[in-house]
This record gives structure tokens, C-alpha cells and sequence, in this order.
């Protein structure tokens, strides 16, 4: 296969459309990505993942850039999850290595069903979960044991919010529940090459009282980590197509941008629905590649 | 005010730590490891496209051995270090972090950015393994 004219603007056309959609729906992009490597470029699942995370790479580094500087990402919790993050991935990785490719694609279209659901219903932010500081207390409440953890005190977070015109605070709850969550959401990223943040995001809002713009900011700014911790394993493989990662990479990287311009002006549940149909659909085309 | 650590409260907020600085390093660090990719990429495929050069059956894992290859005008070397500098720049993140954090006097968030380190690591030498 030669890295030609032909193909490649495909593929950097590809990795635009991946990079927009997932600037607009706020994932990694990877569940759109994968199906069409798959289905339309008629790459191995194996490369079409370990593409996916390279290009997952691409819009964490990107976006995280942003989050950090406005204040949205909380450096101190990522970090910590990241120990999770990394650990899930690296099995996840290793585990992919070992798995045949239709028992992954079987894998990755099953993983698709509760995406679109996710996408579907979407997350909505309590109205009790943080407050401004002039407030007189601060929520999530925490147990006993978790008011004198200093780690878990050192690990709160505060940012200015636009939409709210004030500036929120908020605390870390049940930290071992973020841990869990987020070895999970590495070994589902390390496995099937996806962010996970369509399962970490509501799970870090919900579990651990992170409010839902931080806890957005602060998957993504994980996600970087996580990935490369598996990417490397598939690049030791030799499952990392360098014309083709390329490609679609720098594709990702200017779709991002699009899709961050794009975002403000279509952002609307209406979208996010019709997305999760497509993705249902996606589901259901794979389903029937594995079992035809 | 709500400031004492040890009732787990906010104390240890991201501004509390004296990080702006900290988060302007890493913004730049992302931004500069994205472009700095993004061009060796850039650069490779072009190259690749104007010579119509092949895929090698497999890739190479000798940094130094790429550069050899994209001195030679090789493009998919250009394209492979891209790639590898694009899976550096999270790396580059995390020591950044572990950097700050010590300058910061800040023990046990070093500490944790030095263990995610050490996670890469195992991923890098399970890989060469």
C-alpha cells in the first residue's frame, strides 16, 4: 500500500468529519472513527484502533491545551485518576493484542450501545453540586473519614463559569469510585481505542460530585495519557500505520478546531439525538459484519 | 473562610497551589509537542506523496534510525517520528507536572505524576518486549 494522493486526502477528509463531530458532541471522536476505517476504508480492526487512539492523542492534547489555561481542568484530580487511567489502559492494550479481530469488533459495536444511549439521554448538572464562593457551604457532602483526608481536600477544584457568571467550587467525593471508574474507562480506551469519556464524564459528575463542565475538562485532559499508555503497545506491535495515522491525525487535529468554531452555533440536544441514532445504526451495521 | 485542609475542604484548589504559572507550562507544552508534530507529519506525507514512496512492512523502532531514514528524504521516517513526537507530548505533560509540583514543594502530587510516569514507562518496555 502506497501513501498516495488517492487515498490519503480520504483519510484526511475522514479524520475532518471524526474531528468535527466530536468537537460538537464533546467525545473523542474514536466511535465514529473506528466504524468508518472499518467499514468504509476496509482497514483491520487492530489498526483501525490503534489509529483511533493516536488521533484520540491528537484532540486530548488539543483541547486539553485549552481547558488547562482557562482553569475548567483540574490538573491535581486527572492526574490522580491517571494512575487508573494508565493501569486500565496498559491491560486494556495488552489484552487487545490477544483478542481476535471479530471478538474486538463484536467488543467495540456492543460498546456502542450504551454510547448512543449516553448520547442520547445526555447529562444534567444538579443544581446542587457546587456552589459560588460566598456560598456558606460547600457540596458534595463528604463521609467522616473523607473530611480528614487531606489528599482528597488537596484534590478540590475551582473554575470561572460564563454561563453562571460566578466562579464555582467544588470538592471530591468518594475518590476510590473515581479510581474504579477510571480503570475502567482506560481499559475500554486501551481495548477498543475510544476516549471513554461518554462513560467517564457523567460517571466522575454523578459518583464524585464533579461538576459536569470540570469533570468534561478533566476526562479530556486524562485522555491523552491514557491513550498513550496503550499506544505504545500497539506501536510495538507494529498495529501503528504511520501514512495512515498520519493522515487521519492531522485531519482530526483541523476538524477539532472546525468543530470547536462549529460547536457554539449547533449545540442542541436535537443534534446530539440524531448522532445517537447514527451511532445505533453503526452498531447494528457492525453486528451484521461480524455475523454475516 | 473555607480554607482548612484538613477538614477537606477547598484549600488545595488549582489556584490555592500557586499553579497559573504551572498551567500555562503545560498549555504550552501540549500546544508546542501538537505543532511540532503535526508539521513533522505535514512535512512527511508531502514527501511521501511527491515520491511515491512505499509503506515499510514494518515499522522501525530506532528513533535515531528514523532520523537517518528522514535525512535521506525518506517521508514515512518524517511520518513515524510525528506520531512518536505526538505520543510524547502527553509524556512530556506528565514530567512537566511532576517538575512544577516539586518546585512547588508539593510532595505527594510529584509523587503521583512520577507513578504515572513509571505506568508509561512499563508501557513502553512491555512494548519493545
Amino acid at each position: 500500500m502506497y501513501a498516495t494522493l488517492s487515498n490519503i486526502w480520504f483519510l484526511i477528509a475522514a479524520g475532518v468529519g471524526t474531528g468535527i463531530l466530536g468537537a460538537i458532541l464533546g467525545t473523542g471522536g474514536g466511535v465514529f472513527l473506528i466504524p468508518l476505517l472499518l467499514l468504509a476504508f476496509h482497514v483491520p480492526m487492530h489498526y483501525a484502533v490503534a489509529t483511533s487512539i493516536i488521533s484520540v492523542v491528537a484532540t486530548s492534547s488539543a483541547v486539553a491545551s485549552v481547558n488547562v489555561e482557562r482553569g475548567t481542568a483540574n490538573m491535581r484530580l486527572g492526574m490522580t485518576l491517571e494512575i487508573a487511567t494508565a493501569l486500565g489502559a496498559i491491560v486494556g492494550g495488552w489484552t487487545a493484542g490477544l483478542i481476535p479481530a471479530p471478538a474486538l469488533e463484536t467488543l467495540f459495536a456492543i460498546s456502542l450501545l450504551p454510547t448512543a444511549v449516553l448520547m442520547w439521554r445526555g447529562v444534567t448538572e444538579s443544581a446542587n453540586d457546587s456552589v459560588d464562593l460566598s456560598g456558606g457551604t460547600l457540596t458534595p457532602a463528604l463521609s467522616q473519614r473523607e473530611r480528614g483526608n487531606t489528599f482528597i481536600g488537596s484534590l478540590a477544584g475551582r473554575y470561572f463559569d460564563p454561563r453562571r457568571g460566578r466562579e464555582i467550587v467544588y470538592r471530591i467525593r468518594r475518590l476510590w469510585a473515581g479510581l474504579g471508574i477510571s480503570f475502567i474507562a482506560g481499559n475500554l480506551s486501551g481495548l477498543l481505542g475510544i476516549g471513554g469519556g461518554v462513560f467517564k464524564v457523567p460517571a466522575l459528575h454523578l459518583a464524585c460530585g464533579v461538576p459536569i463542565k470540570a469533570a468534561a475538562a478533566t476526562s479530556n485532559f486524562m485522555i491523552g495519557v491514557t491513550a498513550t499508555a496503550s499506544a505504545f503497545l500497539y506501536f510495538g506491535r507494529g498495529e501503528i500505520r504511520p501514512a495512515l495515522t498520519a493522515g487521519v491525525a492531522l485531519g482530526v487535529m483541523a476538524g477539532s478546531a472546525i468543530g470547536s468554531w462549529i460547536s457554539p452555533k449547533v449545540q442542541g440536544r436535537q443534534v446530539k439525538r440524531l448522532f445517537a441514532v447514527l451511532l445505533f445504526g453503526v452498531a447494528v451495521q457492525m453486528f451484521l459484519r461480524v455475523f454475516k | 473562610m473555607m480554607n482548612d485542609k484538613q477538614s477537606g475542604s477547598i484549600s488545595g484548589g488549582e489556584q490555592n497551589h500557586g499553579s497559573h504559572a504551572l498551567a500555562r507550562a503545560v498549555h504550552w507544552t501540549l500546544l508546542i509537542g501538537l505543532l511540532f508534530s503535526a508539521l513533522l507529519m505535514i512535512v512527511g506525507l508531502f514527501v511521501a506523496i511527491a515520491k511515491d514512496q512505499p509503506r515499510p512492512e514494518s515499522l522501525i523502532n530506532s528513533v535515531r534510525e528514523l532520523l537517518r531514514m528522514g535525512g535521506e528524504g525518506n517521508g514515512v521516517a518524517w511520518m513515524e517520528l510525528g506520531v512518536l513526537m505526538l505520543l510524547a507530548t502527553p509524556v512530556l505533560r506528565v514530567i512537566v507536572l511532576a517538575i512544577g509540583w516539586s518546585l512547588q514543594r508539593d510532595g505527594r502530587m510529584a509523587l503521583v505524576a512520577l507513578v504515572v510516569l513509571l505506568l508509561l514507562a512499563v508501557s513502553v518496555v512491555l512494548s519493545v518486549g
